[in-house]
């Protein structure tokens, strides 16, 4: 339900990297907003982050824990490398440990005056603008009596509401007792769902937006890692929308393949190279990274199937020698193992570095070996997110595939992405008995926007390279 | 069979209902259970609320058994049983 936003609608931004795309701007000023999780899903860390980088940015706030000690946040936050203490030195930030005596005895009832109490004196001395109440659950339960609650919560509400500040509060969800959360949920302006799920192997946090009053949101379940410095969401933007066009044709690296390609690959667009395993993939995608950077062009390498050593040694002696391009800097080898972290892991590390680098070209080697990040729904969304924000940014993207036997040509192993892909170059092996060797044959299936051969075309790898056979076959 | 003195700090949130009848509650309980062995310290937590985040007492009202030995109760104090059994304070001893 998109929503038209109310022209007096005000927003904060959370400064949370991708999450005012999905709130289009922020959470609503001055009212409050619910996140709800079960435990571990990663509630008290958005709830500090929204204060964290808001005092970073010179608005001040207060985060107020029923449940953990201050000192434990301290240290926690520090390995994402966030200095809480330095900001509550120079008074942009207060932590303020609200945790109940476990051992207290109730004997009647009681009002929360007294925390309100000092939270006022804060609010007021540091100018705070944002306040994070995490847990409040735990002070509801203390109440215990459902009307009570309401009316203590109500107050609390409307009292946040006079002291303007813009005011998150976390709930943990509980499946014994969930009047806590129809009626915090209906009080809301805002209301943010977390969670923390077993997808293949690997554990998958997913953030979606369940309302958001007098504005529209993004609706989707969005993906986010917690790893420093942060939180980050992956926001799926529209896809192939903001594609940038085919570029003007760039060299593959070697000259018949230019020619049966239709005069090379287009910038800013899509190759798959698929093909059995030892057919040449690695071999065609160093030659074209290493033409690349001849040009004066970045590449980025992304390998899930060797150690930058082993790709090196084994592409020198296939006669493309990386060493130079790598030494200068404008090849850069990222390797690492698709089980090693969940797909937005993955994506935020190759995203971090395109950020960084701003490759002209970007090498994925290869898309088979994305299905190890757990789940084939894992991989497609790597697949496509990656794809796509190379399109976006106008990167040339060489993608490696490995199939086993007669799959269908454009599809990765069972991943669909065909749609993203212009232009596929097939390498098979062929068990040729009447020379008793095996022949290797290449042919462009389909190229978008280029006249480009329709036939095999046989090819060998030696020790100078790749040689292809400009006669068809 | 104990003769200390009870120290009590009293928290509560100006004069509002609940507090006063916390106040009445506690006094009129060490008038029965603790007669010339208690002490009663009544804080304001809207004027000073800086011992009330030092106690972390986040509600009023709220009583603090300070001596002879720490408990602490949340609310008016009116479910006696309850405040007597987390006190150590029997139903006999005042007869004694």
């Amino acid at each position: 339900m998109a929503e038209k936003q109310l022209p007096n609608l005000r927003k904060v931004p959370t400064l949370i990297e991708g999450l005012d795309q999905i709130l289009k701007g922020g959470l609503p000023e001055g009212r409050t907003t619910l996140i709800i999780g079960g435990p571990g899903s990663g509630k008290s860390l958005f709830g500090l982050e929204f204060l964290y980088r808001g005092a970073l940015d010179g608005q001040p706030g207060i985060f107020i824990t029923f449940e953990e000690r201050a000192s434990d946040l301290r240290v926690n936050t520090g390995t994402l490398g966030w200095d809480l203490p330095a900001l509550e030195d120079d008074g942009s930030l207060f932590v303020f440990e609200a945790r109940f005596d476990p051992t207290a005895v109730v004997t009647g009832e009681f009002g929360i005056q007294t925390f309100l109490a000092i939270l006022d004196h804060k609010i007021k001395t540091m100018g705070a603008k944002r306040v994070a109440i995490d847990a409040i659950d735990v002070l509801m339960r203390l109440i215990n009596d459902e009307h009570r609650e309401q009316n203590e919560m109500l107050a609390l509400q409307q009292w946040l509401v006079d002291h303007e500040v813009t005011a998150l509060l976390t709930v943990k969800t509980q499946r014994e007792n969930t009047r806590h959360l129809e009626f915090l949920d209906y009080m809301a302006d805002c209301v943010i769902q977390l969670d923390n799920r077993m997808l293949g192997q690997l554990s998958t946090r997913r953030l979606r937006v369940v309302k958001y009053r007098g504005s529209g949101y993004g609706s989707n379940e969005y993906p986010f890692v917690i790893d420093s410095p942060g939180i980050t969401l992956l926001p799926i933007s529209d896809v192939g929308l903001s594609h940038q066009p085919l570029g003007d044709r760039v060299s593959t690296g070697i000259v018949t393949l230019d020619d049966i390609s239709g005069g090379g690959f287009r910038r800013a667009s899509s190759i798959l190279i698929t093909g059995s395993t030892g057919v040449g993939k690695t071999t065609l995608c160093s030659v074209f990274a290493k033409s690349a950077c001849a040009r004066g062009e970045r590449v980025l390498y992304f390998s899930f199937e060797e150690s930058e050593a082993a790709l090196v040694s084994a592409m020198h002696s296939a006669g493309t020698d990386l060493g130079p391009a790598l030494a200068s800097g404008a090849l850069r080898l990222m390797t690492g193992m698709p089980e090693a972290m969940g797909a937005e892991q993955h994506l935020v590390r190759v995203f971090a570095a395109i950020k960084q680098m701003r490759p002209n070209c970007f090498v994925l080697d290869s898309a088979s070996a994305c299905k190890r990040m757990g789940t084939e729904q894992a991989a497609f969304e790597f697949m496509m997110r990656l794809i796509n924000a190379c399109k976006e940014k106008g990167i040339t993207v060489i993608t490696a595939n490995q199939t086993a036997g007669l799959h269908k040509l454009d599809e990765i192993s069972g991943i669909g992405i065909s749609s993203l892909i212009d232009t596929v170059i097939q390498l098979r092996l062929i068990d040729d008995r009447d020379s008793g060797t095996l022949l290797r044959k290449l042919i462009v299936i389909k190229s978008r926007g280029s006249k480009h051969s329709h036939r095999y075309h046989d090819f060998v790898i030696t020790d100078r390279g790749i040689e292809i056979q400009r006669k068809a076959i | 069979m104990n003769e200390e003195e009870y120290r009590f700090r009293l928290f509560v949130a100006g004069d509002e209902p609940n507090s006063r009848l916390a106040e009445q509650n506690l006094r009129a309980l060490c008038r029965a259970y603790l007669p010339d062995r208690h002490s009663i310290e009544v804080i304001n937590v809207l004027q000073d609320f800086e011992a009330a985040l030092l106690a972390r007492i986040l509600v009023a009202p709220a009583v603090i058994l300070m001596a002879p030995r720490r408990v602490t109760l949340l609310g008016t104090m009116t479910d006696e049983a309850k405040v007597l059994a987390a006190l150590g304070l029997h139903g006999g001893d005042h007869h004694r």
